[in-house]
């Protein structure tokens, strides 16, 4: 068999200097040239590996003068969360052995039964594990994240029972309900008692998109479009939610109808309002030029040329005063 | 036989200007005019015969009954082949020219104000038809 030239960093702690030399022996065996730190008591261990030392594995001896195998097999479990620990042992107790994997401890090796090969395959396949758990931990992390500290508020819930499941940040910021309050409410108690029947069916598509309204906890309702995705959570078939608070956005869009309504009016008026006059004006004046008119007739029309021009000066004015107070209002202003 | 001139239009200066272009133009005097669509439904609904011809000159916008409803309320009570109705209005909306297209009542929009050219094409188009 190839040796292996991976520089392994691995801790030993064994305080049988037969049983270490051993150990020591078995590892050089198939790897080049490990590093190989050697201490005899738990306490340094623990202290080496709390510190900035880094170690690819620890073999742990299980029973050492400063600590009982029980809290031994604990201190294992804690120790494992971020180096790969094998346990070595001279007695084959299969509890116990069985325990500590569960607890997360990488093999168990009854030191009788173990050989150069074995002790190889066991410090490889267990540093290889273990990187491969921390990797799938991360992700679950990272998607986790992508929920929890997502700007947008998202929550699961059951839709057998509408209990919700699971609250991010986002949520408990925008709606005040802190997540203790999320978690034991109902998705119908935060939606308005007129939208329930909104909720989507579970024969209805996978992806759901509606707008509805809810209601914070100081009372407050808020118009809010939300994204549903069916997801199974906790062995439960449940909805995913993502909300996104649309109040403002209506009322800015109220707003800007109201002000196309007045522009709407100023155009009315430029059409029909503004012509009335010019075209009897244009009628009056074309009267008075090809008219035959007499004198009397005349005046008269030329008092009704000054009536209609009044009355223009007075639409222009009108005008004036609709355009300025569409321009002097600030676009974000909202009535 | 004269036709019937019937004038419906709320501005009475226009009213005004219209029944003298009529009699300066020598053209269907006497007229009949009045300030709201309702008025003249009654008039032309009492007075309409299948033998006769009538010139409605009607405004939009106006109080009671506007011109379009005036045209709601005719329609199916006269018929086009002696009842010619022409749209005045001081409106140069589209909207408004768009409708007056469509309508089978209606003859032409009238843009006011309403020159005597227009008043001499009228008759040749009545005459011809």
């Amino acid at each position: 068999m190839k040796i292996d030239k991976t520089p392994y960093s691995i801790l030993v702690v064994e305080d049988n200097p037969g049983d270490y030399l051993l150990v020591e022996d078995y590892l050089l065996e198939h790897i080049q040239a490990p590093t190989l730190t050697h201490v005899t008591r738990f306490k340094e261990a623990d202290g080496l590996l709390s510190g900035h030392t880094s170690f690819d594995i620890v073999l742990l001896d299980l029973s050492l003068p400063d600590i009982d195998r029980e809290l031994l097999t604990v201190e294992a479990r804690r120790l494992s969360a971020t180096c790969p620990v094998v346990i070595l042992t001279g007695y084959p107790d299969v509890d116990l052995a069985t325990r500590s994997l569960a607890m997360g401890v990488s093999d168990y090796l009854v030191k009788d039964t173990i050989n150069a090969l074995i002790l190889y395959k066991s410090v490889v396949y267990s540093i290889e594990r273990h990187r491969f758990v921390q990797s799938l931990r991360e992700s679950e992390k990272r998607y986790s994240d992508l929920f929890h500290l997502s700007p947008a508020p998202m929550w699961v819930y059951d839709t057998t029972t509408f209990e919700i499941l699971d609250v991010n940040e986002a949520a408990v910021r925008h709606y005040g309900y802190d997540r203790i309050e999320f978690l034991g409410k109902s998705v119908k108690e935060i939606r308005h008692r007129d939208d329930h029947h909104r909720f989507p069916s579970d024969s209805e598509t996978a992806h759901h998109k509606d707008t509805v309204r809810h209601i914070t906890k100081s009372g407050t309702l808020i118009h809010v479009e939300i994204q549903t995705a069916s997801i199974e959570f906790n062995g439960r078939p449940c909805r995913l939610v993502l909300s996104t608070d649309i109040t403002e956005n209506l009322k800015q869009i109220k707003a800007i109808e109201e002000q196309n309504k007045r522009l709407r009016d100023i155009a009315w008026t430029q059409s029909h309002v503004v012509r009335a006059p010019v075209a009897r004006l244009m009628g009056l004046i074309d009267l008075i030029r090809n008219g035959n008119l007499d004198d009397t007739e005349r005046n008269e029309m030329l008092a009704h040329v000054f009536a209609s021009c009044e009355e223009i000066d007075l639409i222009i004015r009108d005008i004036v005063d609709k355009s300025q107070f569409i321009i002097n209002r600030p676009e974000t202003e909202v009535p | 036989m004269k036709p019937h001139v019937m004038i419906v239009d709320d501005d009475a200066i226009l009213v005004m200007l219209m029944r003298k272009l009529l009699e300066k133009t020598g053209l269907y005097p006497p007229s009949v005019s009045f300030h709201h669509g309702k008025s003249a439904y009654d008039h032309l609904t009492t007075a309409y015969s299948p033998t006769e011809t009538f010139i409605v000159f009607l405004d939009i916008n106006m109080p009671v009954m506007n011109g379009w409803e005036f045209l709601d309320a005719i329609r199916g009570r006269v018929s086009t082949s002696n009842t010619f109705v022409y749209i005045l209005s001081s409106s140069t909306d589209k909207a408004d020219i768009d409708r007056a297209g469509v309508d089978p009542l209606v003859r032409r929009f009238l843009s006011k104000p309403v020159f005597a050219q227009t008043l001499v094409d009228i008759r040749s188009e009545i005459n011809a038809s």
